[in-house]
Formats: structure tokens, sequence, C-alpha cells
């Protein structure tokens, strides 16, 4: 499994796509620029700046980890020369992930020392109300990371079985769009609007909740940028959903992939 | 000792709406040390049983062994390197970097597969190319550094798909020429083909399969009683024996006589005291034998 996380990591950053998406930590050049517009949020809008653009990266890894991996892989037939040695298809499947879940850690790494230098300069430019907790800046991008794994995870179930480009790529962008918006809906249809729906619509709300994925639960833009506190059941709870989340999104796409034929 | 025993296979493609059987009950074996041919025409289902012994793809019922080992176990592919038709390998790698790649994922020695893929790339004339990227090889060099690829892992079985398909005449030769090599340092070389000349030249057993099936597995003493139909014996002109087919007279005071296969023994027995200048055998090419074969099943 080792040689293939190694062959991921070294690939990718060989790979003309994976460089116009590495290439975009230069993003980071703006938010001075842009966060100088606001007069005196500076400090407050380079932390979410800094946390959307760290989003964004991410994100595009994130659709880009299986396309560029176990999609391409069975469609231009890498898997029969990859798979012919004694490699267990399981670890192929995994060594990919891991692999590419490397990539997106060290563009992690580095989007946050890069989101470390413009939130000092935006901070130095008109001192804030507000303290900067460095510590929920560093909560904010280590749980988008973990959202995001959890989204390639998504790609990678997808994957598993697709035989079009499209499967992978548009179920993982609905994946992360309905993730986003599922505890909105939730909020609303159970306490703003709570007496507008009937009890069965409910239901059926609530099993659909809890089927998605809810990538609000790993946002803490919030409490970064205006420095409140994020309490510890917070991020244990936050972490445990992911665990099991992702154990069950990876379980199925193993076995999906486990019984495949790749023709 | 069979290195590959195929048990009853059976696959069933869907393709829209329709099943496509691509094998029906098809079962043999390869014993250790020969180069066995796996012929048959499009369609046959070759590609299909390789994917199979390989765990590409799963049968319907039926099983591989390999070295004893079921094939849909990874041990089942320790020591054996396969080679797909037009062989599909990560072309942002280097020749040397595929062959390194595949080294490692056998577990051998980094000194030794370095020393050893250099060795490779000289006998393949990929030396001059072996920092290039795959994506920059022709069709040709694609085939030799997957070959080389599957001999880095010193296999004992080599498993390989159309594996001259990309090559000119002079690559066929020495590919040719490699796999005799390969297989005199014990390897057992199973490999599918229509080509039928580049099994002819090379293989000492035949599988003949249509359909889905087997319907014929050749030895090479078979290949060869079958190929032989009769024989040229050339003696002088004056010599006279009956249930002689055909005489051929020639002009410098010879003649050749052709008689059957079976009659050979008696015709020398006949030709006792004759002053015999010479006996050639005529041959009916594999192809023949091979038309015939398809044509009856």
């Amino acid at each position: 499994m080792l040689t293939i996380i190694s062959l991921t990591f070294k690939n990718t950053f060989k790979d003309r796509i994976g460089i116009i998406i590495l290439s975009m930590v230069l993003l980071y050049i703006i938010v001075p620029v842009f966060s100088s517009f606001s007069m005196r949020q500076l400090q407050e809008i380079s932390i979410t700046m800094s946390i959307t653009i760290n989003s964004f990266i991410l994100l595009l890894l994130a659709i880009f980890g299986s396309i560029a991996t176990v999609f391409r892989d069975v469609e231009r037939k890498f898997v029969y020369t990859l798979l012919s040695h004694p490699l267990k298809r399981s670890d192929y499947f995994m060594g990919r992930f891991i692999g590419f879940a490397f990539v997106m850690l060290v563009v992690l790494i580095s989007n946050f020392v890069l989101s470390v230098i413009s939130i000092k300069i935006c901070a130095a430019m008109y001192k804030s109300r507000l303290p900067l907790l460095w510590g929920n800046v560093a909560i904010t991008f280590v749980f988008s990371y973990l959202q995001y794994l959890l989204l390639m995870a998504f790609g990678f179930l997808f994957a598993s079985f697709a035989t079009s480009f499209f499967i992978p790529f548009f179920a993982t962008i609905a994946i992360f769009i309905t993730g986003n918006a599922s505890q909105g809906i939730y909020d609303y249809i159970f306490h703003s609007a709570s007496k507008e729906y009937s009890e069965l619509f409910k239901v059926i709300i609530k099993a659909i909740y809890y089927i998605l994925p809810n990538f609000s639960s790993f946002d803490f833009t919030v409490h970064a940028a205006y420095a409140l506190k994020i309490s510890s059941n917070q991020l244990i709870n936050s972490f445990v959903y992911f665990i099991l989340y992702f154990t069950i999104v990876m379980s199925v796409a193993l076995i999906i992939f486990n019984r495949r034929d790749l023709t | 000792m069979a290195v590959i025993q195929v048990m009853n296979l059976n696959k069933t493609y869907k393709q829209k709406l329709k099943k496509v059987t691509a094998l029906n009950n098809m079962s043999f074996k390869v014993e250790k040390g020969q180069i066995c041919g796996f012929l048959g025409p499009n369609g046959a289902g070759k590609s299909t049983t390789l994917k199979i012994m390989m765990d590409l793809i799963r049968a319907d019922s039926g099983k591989v062994l390999i070295n004893g080992i079921e094939s849909t176990r990874t041990d089942s592919r320790k020591k054996v390197g396969f080679m797909p038709e037009n062989p599909p390998y990560i072309d942002s790698l280097t020749g040397r970097e595929l062959l390194l790649f595949s080294a490692k994922m056998h577990n051998i020695d980094y000194q030794k597969e370095k020393k050893r893929a250099d060795e490779l790339l000289e006998m393949l004339e990929l030396s001059g190319s072996a920092d290039k990227k795959l994506r920059n090889y022709s069709k040709g060099m694609i085939q030799r550094i997957g070959f080389a690829s599957t001999l880095i892992i010193e296999p004992d079985l080599l498993i390989l798909d159309e594996p001259m398909s990309g090559l000119d005449p002079i690559g066929r030769y020495k590919f040719k020429n490699i796999l005799k090599e390969v297989k005199n340092s014990g390897t057992t070389i199973f490999f599918s083909s229509h080509i039928i000349a580049d099994i002819e030249d090379i293989c000492n057993s035949v599988i003949i399969v249509k359909d889905g099936r087997v319907i014929k597995q050749l030895t090479q003493k078979d290949m060869k009683s079958m190929a032989i139909e009769g024989y040229r014996i050339l003696v002088p002109k004056d010599v006279k024996i009956k249930e002689i087919e055909k005489v051929e007279r020639l002009e410098d005071g010879l003649q050749v006589m052709y008689v059957k296969r079976e009659l050979l023994n008696k015709t020398i027995h006949d030709l006792k005291g004759v002053d015999i200048i010479s006996i050639e055998p005529v041959k009916k090419s594999l192809e023949a034998i091979f038309v015939k074969e398809i044509e009856q099943n």
C-alpha cells in the first residue's frame, strides 16, 4: 500500500490539473487587498477570506481526488497493470485515497501558513476590538480538512462503480451542496416553519437529514473570525461524526470496488 | 506439475439488454517450463480468461489455480509477470520509474532492482529512453518496457496478452529470441495471440479456443506429428517402387518420391540397398491445423 500512496502523492504534483489546482494558493495574495476594502473589520474579513480560499481549494481537490485516481485508473485501464501485482484491491483503493489525502494535507498546511501571513498583515493594518485566537483558526482549518476528506470519500464511493466521468464529478458536487444545506433546511422545517409542515413530511425530512452528511458541523469559521469559544463537546461530536460517517462511506466503497469487474 | 489450471470457467457479460457468453466451460492446464500459446479468433475469450487469471474480472463459476493457489488470492500473483494487450501504464512515469515501481510491488531489494533495471533497459534497447516519460514512447517501446517490467520481478510465470502486436518484424524476431531465453531460465510462459506464426515459432504447446471453450490442446509432439503430412525422399533416377503416390524427375539423374507419413517405414524398407540422398518432411502449417479445427467446430 505504501508504494501506491507514494505513487499517488508524487503523481499529483506532476499532473497538469493537479498543478493548476495547487497554483490556486496564489489566491492568498488577494486577501490583504480585498480585506482593506472593509474599513474596520480587516482582521475578521481576512480570517473569513483565508478560510474560504482554503475551503475552495480543498473542494476542488476533493472533487478531483477520485477522478484523478481510481476513476482514471479504471477508465484508462491502468488498473490492469497496477492490480496485476500481488496487491489487494482494498490496499490499492485505500492507497490511492491516503496518497491523495496527504496531498490535501500538504496543501492545507501551506494554506494555513499563507493564511497566518495574510491575517497578520491585515491585523496590523487596523487593530480589531476582538482578540485574534490562532487556536480557533487552526481548529477551523483542521475540521475543514476532515470535511473535505469526507467529501472525497464520497467521490471514491462514486468512482468505485462509475463508468462515466459525470457520476463521480456531479454526484460529489451534489453531495457537497446537500451536505452544506441539510442543517439549514432541517432548522427551517423543525424550528422556523414547524407548523407549516405535516408530521409525515417531517419524518421523511428527518430520515434524509440523518442519511445525508452534515458538513455544517465541521464549520467553525464564525468562531475563528469573531473569537467565539469552541466547546470541547462540539469538537468531540464533530470528530466522532466524521469517524463514523467516513468509515461507513469507505466501507461501502471498498465492498463495491472489490466486487467490480475491471473490464 | 501444472502451473496454470483453468477449471470450468464460465463468464457472461451484460451488454445493454442482451447477455453475451464470453466463456463457456473453459478448462485447460499449462505445465511448468513450457511456452504455451493461447490461440483463437477475435472474441474467442482469450483476454477474458487472462483477466480472470489476474483477478481483474470474476468468473460466474469455475476457478483458476496458479501454482496451486486460487487466482482470487493475492498470493497467486507472486512471481507472476503480466502484460495486457496494448499495455496501459501510468504515462507520467518514466521507463526506469515503471521498472522500479514493478520491482517495489514485488518487494525486491533496492540495489538489486536498480541493477536489474539497467540490465533490462540495455537488453531491450531502451537505455536511451529510460528517463523519458512513457507518454513519449512509441507503441513498440511501450511493449518492450512493459515486457521489461514483467521480467524485473524474475517471474516463475509470464502471462502475456498479444505481446507482439505492436512490434515491427525486427522487434518480433528479437522478442521471440528473448522469450526463448526466458523460457530456458525455467520460466513458464503463457501468451495469447491470434498471429499463428508467432505461436508456431516458439511454443511447446498450443491451446486453441473458440466461442469461450477449448476446442483443441496440442503438445509439441502433437503439433509435430499433425504437421507432417508425408516425406520427400531424394533417390537416384533408376529406383522404382510400387505404391509411391507421386514421383518428380529431376535433371541431374535424381528423382523425388513423395510418400505418405504412414508409409515411410515401409518405403525405407523397400529402398534397402538404395543410395538415399535425403529425406525431408512435408509439413502442414499450424495455420492449416488451426483453420481446420475452427471450421470443424
